[in-house]
């Protein structure tokens, strides 16, 4: 775990920081970048800053970061609330115990290839999930693969900016 | 010290996940929630409308022209192109406004069905979800918008209201895959089932008999049967496909309304004290949608329907 994510998982604050974080972000979404669409598809915006959270604050931080960036999904979603606070959750703690334990180099090079796989795998496990718990219709195989494929484009897009802004919250107050 | 974190992790995942779960099993005790936070990014969403609106029309004009390319055409176009994109994204507010124009004058001339009242809305926003299909329109609880109430255009139906808050209210759209109608064929007057499947996909009609003939393009109407929330008569779809399954006529049918295009709809409200109506309903038809010329299936009886003995459900 980097010094920046050590102060953020000790500060008092750190829970605040998250949701304020993920407020944000839903912000950028709701007014710009849920509005891009390519075949339909929109970006995965809150689910790319679950992950980055895992990655960049560990499993704890990262876990609720996740939750409140799964809980902002499910403002927007029709879905019964907390299905996207939960795989929030979940993504962001895998992804923080993926990268603590075996991929640091990768973490640190590949981190949109990290986010990616996360995000993908998050959005499988929310469709069946959503057909399980909440009853939704599974879509169907080709609009399912398209929206992986899509939303793998996005996402790989949005992991630098997603990742900065992440950064940079986690170091306010902290010293170079 | 390692282990301390691991400890902790697992704490706040056990904590997220207990929240996660109660929220899912408190279910509809906490649309308030979604209901205040829906009020709260109205602003939110309707400012970014406006901001990405001219972009997005350049953008739909320029992939439209790059889906008509012809390659062995293009050079010499090239220059012609570019002129006539630079036309259209100019006529773009120009066409819009007309085609705004147009909408409100088809609803203007909207009935409302027996029993019925209605409320005028704008499309605000459209669904920023990948597994919904739904739009948000800038009608709320405050004029009377409910859970469950069809939404409906000149040309025909458009969805029902899934959620509402005090301003806005979200539809799901026909095409959304948790969306069914019960419909009726405008010929035979035959029942059926219309559920949607996505985006760009045709709805599904299920439950028409084997013995009805159904001609290419007849008009699927709702039925209104059934304590219905769709009162009857609402012109849904028409028929893109039909051949014969194994119990029943696998068919597939395409929105009369372009959901992709609508901007203002109607909210049905039952007046108060009133039963819903299974009553047609009176539209004023646009000039892309040609009123169903059947008349309500109280007027036909059954007995007379054409049916098909040997040939395939297209008559």
């Amino acid at each position: 775990m980097s010094d920046a994510a050590l102060q953020f998982d000790r500060s008092e604050v750190a829970a605040t920081r998250s949701v304020l974080l993920a407020v944000t972000v839903l912000v950028l979404h709701v007014a710009l970048i849920g509005r891009l669409t390519v075949l339909a598809v929109h970006p995965e915006t809150m689910l790319v800053l679950a992950v980055i959270g895992g990655l960049e604050l560990g499993p704890s931080g990262g876990a609720f970061l996740g939750f409140a960036a799964g809980f902002g999904n499910d403002l927007l979603a029709a879905t019964p609330l907390g299905l996207w606070a939960l795989i929030g959750a979940f993504a962001a703690v895998v992804a923080g115990e993926v990268s603590r334990r075996a991929f640091v180099t990768v973490r640190e090079r590949l981190p949109m290839m990290l986010v990616v796989v996360g995000v993908s795998v998050a959005l499988v496990v929310y469709t069946v999930l959503s057909y399980v718990v909440a009853e939704q219709p599974i879509p169907l195989i080709q609009r399912m693969l398209t929206i992986l494929a899509v939303s793998a484009g996005w996402s790989a897009l949005l992991t630098w900016p997603v990742r900065k802004l992440v950064k940079r919250v986690a170091t306010i107050g902290t010293t170079a | 010290m390692a282990a301390a974190r691991v400890n902790r992790s697992r704490f706040v995942l056990a904590v997220a996940v207990l929240s996660s779960l109660t929220m899912l099993a408190l279910g509809d005790t906490l649309q308030p929630v979604r209901s205040l936070a829906a009020d709260v990014l109205v602003p939110v969403r309707r400012v970014g409308e406006r901001a990405t609106r001219p972009l997005s029309t350049r953008v739909q004009s320029a992939a439209a022209s790059i889906r008509g390319d012809n390659a062995a055409l293009r050079k010499q176009i090239t220059q012609l192109r570019k002129e006539l994109d630079d036309a259209k994204a100019a006529s773009l507010r120009y066409d819009d406004a007309v085609r705004q124009r147009r909408e409100l004058l088809a609803l203007q001339g909207f009935r409302d069905p027996d029993g019925m009242r209605s409320i005028a809305a704008e499309v605000s926003v459209r669904s920023l979800n990948n597994f919904d299909e739904t739009i948000e329109i800038n009608q709320g609880t405050t004029k009377g918008v409910v859970k469950g109430a069809p939404v409906v255009t000149g040309a025909g139906l458009v969805g029902v209201v899934r959620s509402v808050s005090r301003t806005s209210a979200i539809v799901a759209l026909l095409t959304d895959p948790s969306f069914s109608v019960g419909v009726r064929l405008a010929r035979s007057g035959d029942l059926g089932v219309a559920r949607g499947k996505h985006q760009g996909e045709p709805l599904e009609v299920d439950l028409i008999d084997l013995e009805t003939v159904v001609a290419r393009h007849e008009v699927l109407l709702t039925s209104g049967l059934n304590a219905s929330p769709f009162p009857g008569g609402i012109p849904v779809a028409r028929v893109r496909n039909a051949r014969k399954g194994s119990i029943h006529v696998d068919m597939t049918a395409d929105p009369v309304v372009d959901l992709q295009q609508v901007s203002f709809v109607k909210v049905l409200l039952p007046t108060t004290g009133s039963a819903a109506t299974t009553g047609p309903l009176a539209t004023t038809p646009p000039a892309t949608t040609p009123p169903a010329t059947t008349p309500p299936r109280a007027t036909r009886p059954r007995a007379t329907r054409p049916r098909a003995t040997t040939a395939g459900p297209f008559g």
